[in-house]
């Protein structure tokens, strides 16, 4: 028996498109407001098999972009996440990893991932995690510069976001400048702008571009 | 003054002009760019970050640089 979503699916994925979603395993790389948002969003979309990794605990604060619910205040990320995504499929193959990431142990937790989505916060752990796993050959989507309000007002001068390219594996989204801090706060609608640009990024490679 | 070479390549798209040998360390210190934060692409292909402080810049390179900001 199908599940509900991959049920209601089939009125718009083929067959092949379905089994193509469902034979791909993604990584994602922190369990925030990009990760969180974008495995929501590539469940939906079909894919079933995820590699989740967050080594924190949802907090008061997390509630206003990522997706977790008051009652998972407390709770490991990768574990409510695994719970929630699971609302939306019950079949869902997950792989949660509570832990803190290294670069040297990147290519053997994501080994079985040819998709990739960094979601980490901090500018560094973004760039060690993209140099590592572009080494290990994989297809990797990234995303910088999320903060603030207002980057599709010509008002407020901050710039819209886009995707750029870099070699022939690695797409990076964002406006490429605003750092999530005071002034510019980590707030839903464009966190969740990037989660979704990345999603679909992905949903685009593994159905237009991967190897058949 | 005047015996050292200077070689232009491009940065993001726009012009830049750096003494031939200068590597890509080196140009990221003095553009301020710090190189544990970013992803360089040069003529299409993605440089390792260990290669950055032996990369030696040359005439018409093509270098993509995204240095990364704090958001998740």
């Amino acid at each position: 028996m199908p599940t509900p979503l991959q049920a209601g699916l089939s009125r718009y994925w083929s067959p092949e498109q379905l089994s193509r979603l469902a034979a791909v395993r993604v990584g994602v790389a922190g369990a925030g407001g990009l990760g969180s948002n974008c495995a929501m969003l590539l469940v939906r979309s079909g894919v079933r098999a995820f590699t989740l990794a967050d080594f924190d605990r949802v907090e008061a604060s997390n509630l206003n972009r990522q997706f977790y619910f008051s009652g998972d205040i407390g709770q490991s990320k990768v574990e409510a996440l695994g719970r929630n995504l699971r609302l939306i499929d019950a079949e869902l193959e997950l792989r949660l990893l509570e832990r803190r990431l290294a670069a040297e142990d990147l290519p053997a937790l994501y080994a079985d991932c040819p998709v990739v989505v960094e979601a980490l916060d901090r500018a560094e752990y973004k760039a060690m995690f993209c140099n590592a796993m572009l080494r290990a050959g994989k297809f990797l989507v990234s995303a910088s510069g999320l903060g603030g309000i207002g980057g599709l007002s010509e008002q407020s001068g901050r710039p819209a976001m886009r995707a750029r390219r870099l070699g022939p594996n690695f797409v990076c989204v964002g406006d490429f400048s605003t750092e999530s801090n005071a002034a510019n706060p980590p707030l839903a609608p464009r966190v969740v702008q990037a989660a979704a640009m990345q999603a679909d990024l992905v949903l685009d490679y593994i159905l237009n571009h991967s190897a058949r | 003054m005047g015996n050292q070479e200077n070689i232009s390549f491009a940065v993001n798209g726009l012009q830049a002009i750096c003494r031939k040998g200068l590597t890509l360390e080196d140009y990221l210190v003095g553009a301020e760019l710090e190189p544990h934060k970013v992803l360089v692409e040069i003529n299409g292909q993605i440089l390792r970050a260990e290669a950055f402080g032996t990369y030696e810049l040359n005439a018409g390179d093509q270098v993509e640089i995204i240095h990364f900001v704090g958001g998740g």
